[in-house]
């Protein structure tokens, strides 16, 4: 009974209530929008990031990444190799031959990280070859002799297309310096222009030196099926390889990691901001509601309503009030965020900066069922407490001197 | 047998300033299936005197007694429980819950005494049927006549079978034809359910009603006639 007085109640000045709901809906809609667009936006670097560059999980010699020294790598890399394919939850494992150098076109020097790679097997850890456009030739085809995928970027640095000669030159095994004549097969092209500057593909057998001996596993990169069971293998390879460095991709790139703890609270933070102002706003109406009513909760108090039955009542007024604006509120948004999700956002009149940031040019908005979850406590937190000051100024209320107010 | 009792009652105002007498002195009684009227002029006392019987206001000296429990010795929630349940208020100003039906006015204190449902629907329908609203009970406030609106306060008064209705100047804002209307209905229900009526009025025809006039001025009883009807 004392919800249907509240709710009826919160009709009585419709213009009134829809000014609160109204704002509710617009503060929560901008927040939760705001908050679907850097948690898109994050999430989308994140697995840019994994997918193309870094992976879940990566094995090194442990002195291999204080100097990226050559002669740091990872002794039986096949049969780790092997060992990990056979954990649960493993999607992929790539061995990769890593060595700092230099690259040469007629016209342009860069220093590049070569990364040797087993194409066959490293498609389906990193998706680079799917980032190679028609026009910008293939994945290490069509091109017999020492292949070489580098980015557009580079690409247009060095002043080269596809099918042009470039020269790699790096340090061997033994420490001598090799330079060797290398094709582009394909031009891939990520968001991140630091990556894209640095990294150069090759196929790890052409990194071979004069005696046809491999070069050694540098890097082992890991993908999961899902993000969630990296602590669980790292673990389990922590024990089972005390003697390598195995790292998650948030320890590898720190800097992601908190990107990503901080969207996550980043939402939080901006919805509160937001709730808190409004609940400034609920404050003020219900205040008047009650100020409204002095006399009817006189009545009520005489006719023996109990003060704590009053006090719900108000506070349930309040709390639907909010709730309504709330609800709307989060519909819109999973509504706005669902349509603009299917396209995106365009941001390519600024790419080139957010490029320097690893961030892409088109941003998918996106927030779990979770947070919708999350926000709606928020605002029945913020119903709860708007309601005590009005609730407390009509339990202060003397029925006589009430009912005699008019 | 008396219902409630009126000891030595005295109420002031602003007692340390400038000390007003509301009720200064009264001693009474009332007994079951009364019809009583308390008249006088202006700021005479009367519904200060109500108040304080209700249980709304306090006393700075004396007791009122209902069913032998000393009323104002209560703690302020049971003091509401009492009123729920021992006492039906009507007001001057009708003070019906406008985003109510009249039905739903009429059921209010039911519900919040917890009665069940088909309790609450038999006794609401007999009471629209007495107040001969039966064809309004789904109307709101806003929407009836003030003489409609008294009725509704009159039925949901009665609904939890209080011990006594206390009436605040009931027909001050109505018309003589609902006024009628109304004290007939009163008077019915009073014979009807044996339920004690106590009103404040300045209202003849209330008076004429009553068969107990009792006539307070300055807060003082000056005159309690009995009359047979």
């Amino acid at each position: 009974m004392i919800w249907s007085v509240a709710w009826r109640n919160i009709w009585r000045n419709k213009q009134r209530s829809l000014i609160v709901i109204f704002s509710i809906v617009i503060g929560l809609v901008g927040g939760t929008f705001t908050a679907a667009f850097i948690i898109g936006m994050g999430e989308q670097t994140i697995n840019a990031t994994i997918n193309n560059e870094v992976s879940h999980i990566q094995i090194h010699h442990p002195k291999y990444l204080e100097n990226d020294e050559t002669q740091y790598y990872i002794n039986n890399a096949a049969a780790i190799s092997d060992f990990i394919r056979k954990i649960n939850g493993v999607k992929a494992v790539s061995e990769r031959t890593k060595v700092v150098g230099m690259v040469n076109s007629a016209s342009f020097t860069s220093g590049v990280q070569i990364v040797g790679i087993d194409p066959d097997v490293e498609i389906k850890v990193t998706a680079i070859h799917s980032l190679i456009k028609d026009t910008c030739g293939e994945y290490f085809k069509g091109v017999k002799k020492n292949p070489v995928v580098i980015s557009t970027k580079l690409a247009e640095k060095l002043n080269v297309k596809v099918h042009s000669k470039i020269v790699l030159q790096f340090a061997k095994s033994d420490g001598t310096i090799q330079m060797e004549a290398f094709k582009v097969s394909g031009l891939y092209k990520t968001s991140n222009t630091n990556f894209d500057l640095s990294d150069v593909f090759v196929r790890n057998i052409d990194l071979a030196d004069s005696g046809r001996q491999y070069f050694r596993t540098h890097e082992i990169a890991i993908l999961m099926n899902n993000k969630d069971s990296v602590g669980h293998v790292v673990s389990t390879l922590k024990s089972k390889f005390p003697e390598l460095s195995v790292m998650t991709w948030k320890e590898i790139q720190p800097e992601l990691g908190l990107f990503e703890d901080m969207s996550k609270v980043e939402l939080y933070i901006i919805l509160g901001i937001i709730l808190f102002a409004l609940a400034f706003g609920i404050v003020n109406t219900m205040l008047m509601a009650v100020l409204d009513r002095v006399h009817e909760i006189g009545m009520l108090m005489a006719i023996g309503m109990s003060k704590i039955k009053i006090f719900r009542m108000i506070m349930q007024e309040t709390v639907l009030l909010t709730l309504t604006g709330g609800v709307i509120g989060m519909a819109i948004s999973w509504l706005l965020i669902v349509a603009v999700h299917k396209h995106g956002i365009d941001l390519s009149s600024v790419s080139k900066g957010m490029e320097a940031f690893g961030v892409e040019a088109i941003i998918y908005p996106a927030l779990s069922a979770e947070y919708y979850f999350n926000v709606t406590i928020m605002i029945l937190m913020t119903g709860l407490l708007a309601s005590i000051y009005p609730a407390i100024k009509a339990l202060k209320l003397n029925p006589v001197e009430a009912i005699r107010q008019e | 047998m008396n219902i409630i009792e009126v000891k030595d009652l005295v109420k002031i105002y602003d007692e340390k300033k400038m000390p007003v007498y509301a009720v200064n002195g009264i001693n009474l009684t009332f007994s079951q299936g009364e019809f009583t009227a308390i008249v006088g002029p202006s700021g005479s006392g009367k519904t200060t005197l109500l108040n304080i019987i209700g249980g709304l206001d306090k006393p700075t000296h004396g007791e009122i007694f209902i069913d032998q429990i000393s009323i104002h010795k209560l703690s302020e929630r049971k003091m509401t429980d009492f009123r729920m349940k021992k006492i039906g208020f009507v007001f001057q100003s009708f003070n019906l819950i406008p985003v109510f039906t009249a039905k739903e006015n009429i059921e209010f204190i039911m519900n919040l005494q917890g009665w069940p449902k088909t309790d609450r629907t038999k006794r609401t329908n007999e009471l629209l049927e007495a107040i001969g609203l039966s064809d309004k009970k789904n109307v709101r406030p806003g929407k009836l006549s003030g003489g409609q609106q008294q009725r509704v306060a009159v039925a949901r008064a009665l609904a939890s079978k209080p011990k006594f209705i206390l009436a605040d100047e009931p027909t001050a804002n109505l018309d003589s034809k609902s006024t009628d209307n109304l004290l007939d209905i009163m008077e019915k229900l009073n014979k009807d359910e044996n339920i004690t009526f106590i009103f404040s009025t300045h209202d003849i025809r209330v008076v004429n009603k009553a068969r107990r006039v009792i006539t307070i001025e300055d807060g003082k009883v000056v005159s309690d006639i009995i009359r047979e009807k």
